[in-house]
């Protein structure tokens, strides 16, 4: 079974086990990142390779093998998201996002990371389901405008706006929380004592 | 807007604090515990027929949307079929379905092909699949981590040739490494993208096999096993030797790492690995 690359010869197949192979870790990320609680992700990993399957498989074109799971994976999170809304009894325990740094071995890299990963996570959680999948999928992950379009099937210059805005939206977002992280890493200085006051 | 716009990680106008961060979350590789994933994937898709007359768009999951394909008989164990829920965005699609599920994963053996050891099969396929820039996160990793353990004096030293060395293909088991078109790591610009992906998937394992030693030296063991077949004229098998020696003496079997140790010391004097192996001879000989 291929794994699929870049390079693939037109029409080609690729079957969902040999996506699940070279892209299960994104897929998983993805949704993370697009705010899936963390005991969701493995259920939804799932659907969208299951969902890749029934569709026969990816099929060389214009959008990345990468790109077409990521508009099936944020198809699948906008799916969770309305039967989480319609059933608040099945909200997970919006656990924080995974610590993904489980290899480095340096505590204070690690801490610093999971910080980040939460800066930006708090940031991406102000956006819209579509302003986020394509901020992720251009800023973090990579992915080029044109991928995009072709895998969310929109314009290019629907990515282009969205992009503009989910930029707007994080910088701001983003700015709230590294204020807020700051002020909590900061330690208040001691009020003066009452006493001291009355005795001036 | 018609020009393309440029990554704000590129942007230099913005804080750098930012950008660090964007860096830091792009570098980092999100867990997935890939082995149990693939092995329930593979259940569900045994039970799943592939879609009939599917179309092969590409970015709408429409197609998957259209009536229902027939479902084939429901087996005994209960194992659901995800595909319906997202389909039809069951309402019950993280409730009493999501708890059948992961019964019946928990249930599932290993799938064909894979390791009929779970203990390898996890350490060995579970690496967390790169998300993104795995040249970079793997240079960064191999800075931070391998730097104690001379694996980058190794990998800058010269190699003799070895046939099959370069060009080993990773079995159906090896675990994803990440974007598909990165930029050669180790191998020249003139070596092809299977180079430069085995000796990715090498250092990864490499780095597994590291960790595993300060965490799980049994699981390292059996990891070195595992990397030993995979890459067996792997350009770091000297290093996987080294390990393999120190994870068997972590395991309690010291007698066993010391004699495998002498005969590292006297087939690598000069390897990087030498000092802790020398330590792990010279206990015999102490008083």
């Amino acid at each position: 079974m291929a794994i699929p690359t870049l390079e693939q010869e037109p029409h080609e197949v690729v079957g969902a086990e040999a996506l699940f192979r070279a892209h299960a870790g994104f897929v998983a990320s993805f949704l993370r990142r697009l705010s899936v609680p963390e005991a969701d992700v493995d259920d939804l990993v799932q659907e969208v390779f299951v969902i890749a399957h029934r569709k026969g498989g990816y099929v060389t074109g214009p959008a990345q093998p990468r790109t077409w799971l990521g508009a099936i994976a944020l198809r699948v999170a906008q799916s969770g998201r309305r039967s989480r809304q319609r059933h608040p009894s099945a909200l997970s325990d919006g656990a924080a996002p995974a610590d993904t740094a489980s290899e480095r071995l340096d505590p204070a890299e690690q801490l610093e990371t999971q910080r980040a990963l939460q800066r930006v996570q708090r940031a991406l959680d102000q956006l819209s389901l579509e302003h986020r999948a394509t901020f992720v999928l251009f800023e973090i992950e990579g992915e080029s405008c044109d991928n995009i379009a072709a895998a969310l099937q929109v314009p290019l210059g629907t990515v282009y706006s969205r992009l503009h805005a989910a930029r707007r939206r994080f910088l701001s977002a983003y700015e709230t929380a590294e204020v807020a992280d700051t002020a909590q890493l900061t330690p208040v200085p001691p009020l003066p004592h009452p006493r001291s006051e009355l005795c001036k | 807007m018609n020009k393309p716009p440029t990554r704000l990680l590129a942007d230099q106008k913005l804080p750098a604090a930012l950008r660090a961060d964007l860096l830091r979350v792009e570098q980092s590789s999100a867990h997935y515990d890939f082995t149990q994933g693939l092995a329930r994937l593979r259940e569900t898709l045994a039970n799943a027929p592939t879609r009939e007359n599917v179309d092969h768009d590409h970015g709408s999951d429409s197609g998957a949307r259209g009536p229902a394909p027939s479902k084939p008989s429901k087996p005994t164990n209960q194992t659901i079929d995800p595909l319906v829920r997202a389909d039809q965005a069951s309402p019950s699609a993280h409730g009493a379905d999501a708890q059948a599920a992961s019964v019946s994963v928990g249930s599932a053996g290993p799938g064909p092909g894979m390791s009929a050891n779970p203990a390898i099969d996890r350490a060995s396929l579970s690496a967390p699949a790169a998300t993104s820039v795995s040249t970079l996160k793997s240079l960064a990793l191999l800075l931070g981590l391998a730097g104690t353990l001379g694996l980058g004096a190794a990998l800058l030293r010269p190699r003799p040739a070895r046939p099959g060395a370069e060009t080993h293909s990773a079995p159906a088991t090896q675990a994803p490494t990440g974007r598909e078109t990165t930029t050669p790591l180790l191998a020249p610009a003139s070596s092809t993208t299977v180079d430069s992906a085995a000796a990715r998937r090498e250092i990864e394992l490499m780095l597994r096999l590291r960790h595993l030693l300060l965490t799980d030296p049994a699981a390292a063991y059996r990891l070195a096993q595992v990397a030993e077949r995979q890459f067996p004229q792997g350009a770091l098998s000297e290093e996987r030797e080294a390990l393999s020696v120190l994870a068997l003496a972590a395991t309690g079997d010291r007698e066993r790492a010391r004699a495998l140790a002498r005969d590292f010391l006297r087939q690598h004097p000069d390897s990087p690995m030498r000092a802790p192996l020398q330590k792990l001879v010279s206990e015999q000989t102490a008083p």
